[in-house]
């Protein structure tokens, strides 16, 4: 026991089981921290959505995290070490002014927007870094893709703009269809200029639609609000168009749900988003007939009900046409998005559908599925009963 | 027989190897080097020497002087902040025992965390040091190869012993004709105390093969080179033989520590602001006399390697001999023969017994001895002048 306590104490002192620390284990605990730090960093800057670039001196890429990859649709050993402006803006030279430049110069936070490659718009905030002797060796830039922000902003100057032109417009217009109106009147009908001032008329009176539509879409048209039965509003709509889809040669069943209770509302407004879906369900099944030969018949339903709360009419429209691509799906009710062939659709049918659902506090729904066929719903809010009436007013 | 271990730094040997130093920082990684260097060194111009060296290979330098002969706790932490607040990547110390202490203390501190005092005892540093270079200024003290450095605790008011392998220096230039610019009484008592050293670490329970051949070639050196060294400070040859004389006695006890009379030293030496050599000197031919039972073999040896005849003489006779060289030794080069003339007072003898015990040397006493022994040679020392023979 005492030659065992010694011997361990002896073997101690003399550092049998001890050795000089060594910088490799230091190193390498170090080098291990330091990628568990990289790791998170890169885990966290990976879940970033937008854009972060590093970016040293001499305008080269070094560091981006997944978002600046997805965006730039490129490898990232393609992109690091590529000059910024090549892979941002397909430049051959550095941009002038760089904010980069300036923000290292100024040593302050800088921000711009900016229409990249690819035609998007970024919002970039550009930092500068410095090392810890405080000299600075690189901006790191911080971007958000605004693109969609930006286009859409676009469009809403384009509809207060197109409104501008339409109120200029409708003055003349009233000119045109009011004389050519009193012209026709005066004109013996077998007079050869007869046809042509019939002609001017009725184009002055397309023209004139055209702007009530671009009216509407802008939201400048006024709906008056009155006692609307939606089943009649149905009916006044499917006769005007129930022969252009029957000469299509297109089944068309009609379901009306009886006793829906009266709702507040443009009748005519609602009777054109009635128009406008069964031409659009009469188009999709068109070109679906034109890509089948194969003597499928096409069917348009058109059904009304109430939602089980009792709160909500519905109107589906359903067709078994071609169906909307994905892709798609997000655009349509965008004004002048359209995929009808050019001279066909303005792009304006749906959005302008969609204002006036929403003007009566409603909105369209959609299910379609590529290749066949959609329903598009639109949903209206019912008159609230009195009970309801007591329960918003406490 | 106990399972050995053997470690030494490079050792860098010759006259005017000093002007290595600058190379050596170099080559370990250093841009920035923290010259530990006391004030006797940077008088001489030594400090300043070592700074052209480092000039000439394009590093930067912040010398510190302010520690004192037994450096303290507070003053190794000055050293730190210094060193931190330079920047200093290496540490390279010029100077006696208590500048290789010291700096090894600071190169402790700069990369394990807390007081010097966490790091007492046996293998408690766990982060490598910063490159250590270190060049002795006197032939005694052996910690350019030893991985022991001793620190004040300056509330306890006692000697902490610090064992690591990695205050082992990782370079060790001897450069004799440093030895020439320390007094004739500095290198008596520092060139005794390679002597207790290399004594003891002979007569170690941990000695080997490879700690026995550096001490008794030390002890052998030291016999033939001390007093020619003590006697002139321009004697080359024995500034050579004595710088070797400490690297052997500092590589022998590094690796197989020390005995009872460096336990001894130790206690004394916290109560008494006295060189170590000159105490462990005084009491080495006591301690000597109460360990001769366990090892007359060796001690013949010793008495061999001093330059004694031995042949005609029995073992006993032999190793009587040894005591008796060394005693004769320690006179011709000025060392006090008791500890009375040192002023230690007799009371103070039953704690520094009790401590005594509790110190790392002791373990590898070659002979056991509880308190009652140790108060024996302690009084032997203090009242008897000479060892008995």
């Amino acid at each position: 026991m005492v030659m065992q306590n010694k011997k361990r104490l002896i073997e101690k002192l003399t550092g049998v089981h001890s050795s000089k620390r060594s910088y490799y284990v230091a190193l390498k605990k170090k080098i291990n921290e330091l990628l568990e730090i990289k790791r998170d960093w890169e885990v966290t800057f990976s879940a970033v959505t937008d854009l972060l670039v590093f970016i040293n001196q001499d305008y080269e890429i070094q560091r981006v995290n997944q978002a600046a990859v997805d965006f730039l649709t490129m490898r990232e050993d393609e992109i690091i070490g590529a000059k910024c402006y090549q892979l941002f803006y397909g430049r051959e030279k550095k941009c002038n002014p760089c904010i980069g430049d300036q923000v290292l110069q100024s040593q302050k936070t800088s921000y711009l927007q900016s229409r990249t490659r690819y035609n998007r718009v970024l919002d970039i905030f550009v930092y500068p870094a410095f090392t810890e002797m405080q000299e600075p060796y690189g901006v790191t830039y911080y971007a958000k893709d605004v693109t969609s922000f930006v286009d859409s902003i676009k469009l809403v100057s384009m509809g207060e703009m197109s409104a501008g032109v339409a109120h200029e417009l409708n003055s003349p217009l009233t000119a045109i269809v009011g004389n050519s109106q009193l012209l026709l009147r005066e004109t013996n009908p077998k007079d050869p200029q007869y046809q042509l001032i019939k002609d001017i008329h009725s184009s002055g009176l397309r023209c004139q639609k055209i702007i009530k539509n671009l009216l509407t879409f802008s939201r400048q048209d006024e709906f008056t609000f009155d006692d609307v039965n939606i089943n009649e509003v149905i009916d006044s709509a499917l006769a005007l168009v129930t022969y252009q889809i029957e000469k299509s040669k297109i089944t068309l069943t009609v379901n009306k749900t009886a006793g829906i209770p009266i709702l507040s509302g443009s009748a005519s407004s609602l009777e054109q988003i009635i128009v406008n879906l069964l031409l659009n369900a009469k188009d999709a099944v068109e070109s679906m007939l034109c890509d089948q030969v194969n003597g499928a018949r096409g069917e348009i339903k058109l059904a009304t009900r109430i939602h089980p709360d009792g709160k909500l009419v519905i109107v589906d429209i359903t067709d078994n046409g071609s169906g909307i691509e994905e892709e798609h799906i997000p655009q349509i009710f965008n004004p002048f998005y359209t995929t009808k062939k050019s001279g066909k659709g303005t792009g304006l049918g749906l959005s302008v559908s969609l204002g006036i659902a929403q003007a009566h506090g409603g909105f369209i729904d959609l299910e379609t599925k590529a290749g066949s066929g959609s329903t598009f719903s639109l949903i209206l809010p019912l008159y609230k009963n009195n009970q309801d009436d007591d329960d918003y007013n406490k | 027989m106990y399972i050995s271990k053997f470690v030494t730094p490079e050792i860098i040997f010759g006259t005017g190897s000093l002007n290595q130093v600058g190379e050596c920082c170099s080559r370990l990684g250093s841009s920035r080097v923290f010259l530990v260097a006391d004030r006797g060194i940077v008088n001489c111009g030594w400090a300043d020497k070592a700074v052209i060296f480092l000039d000439k290979a394009k590093l930067d330098y912040q010398i510190w002087s302010e520690f004192s002969a037994n450096p303290r706790d507070y003053e190794v932490e000055e050293g730190l902040s210094l060193y931190r607040n330079s920047n200093c990547d290496a540490v390279l110390a010029i100077g006696g025992g208590s500048a290789v202490d010291a700096a090894k203390a600071v190169a402790t501190l700069s990369t394990n965390k807390g007081r010097i005092h966490n790091y007492e005892g046996i293998d408690m540093i766990t982060e490598p040091l910063p490159p250590l270079i270190v060049v002795p200024s006197t032939a005694g003290s052996g910690s350019e190869v030893s991985q022991f450095a001793i620190i004040s605790d300056s509330d306890r008011k006692i000697k902490m012993t610090i064992i690591s392998k990695s205050l082992v220096p990782d370079i060790a230039v001897s450069d004799p004709i440093i030895l020439s610019t320390i007094s004739g009484n500095v290198t008596a008592h520092t060139g005794m105390e390679a002597l207790s050293h290399a004594i003891e670490a002979y007569l170690s329970l941990a000695s080997t093969d490879m700690t026995d051949i550096h001490a008794l070639h030390a002890i052998k050196l030291i016999s033939e080179n001390l007093r020619s060294s003590v006697a002139s400070q321009v004697d080359e040859t024995a500034k050579i033989a004595m710088a070797k004389a400490s690297l052997h006695a500092g590589i022998a006890f590094s690796n197989a520590v020390l005995g009872l009379g460096q336990a001894m030293t130790h206690q004394v030496g916290g109560l008494l602001d006295l060189p170590i050599g000159t105490i462990s000197a005084v009491l080495l031919p006591y301690v000597m006399r109460y360990n001769l039972i366990a090892c007359v073999d060796k001690y013949a040896e010793i008495a061999a390697a001093m330059g004694a005849q031995i042949r005609h003489l029995s073992k006993r006779e032999a190793a009587e001999k040894a005591i008796g060289l060394v005693q004769e030794l320690a006179k011709d080069v000025g060392i006090p023969s008791g500890l009375a003339e040192l002023g230690l007072p007799e009371s103070s003898i039953p704690e520094l017994s009790r401590n005594t015990k509790n110190d790392a040397c002791f373990i590898t006493n070659p002979r056991d001895a509880d308190e009652k022994d140790i108060i024996n040679i302690f009084r032997a020392a203090l009242e008897m002048p000479g060892g008995g023979s």
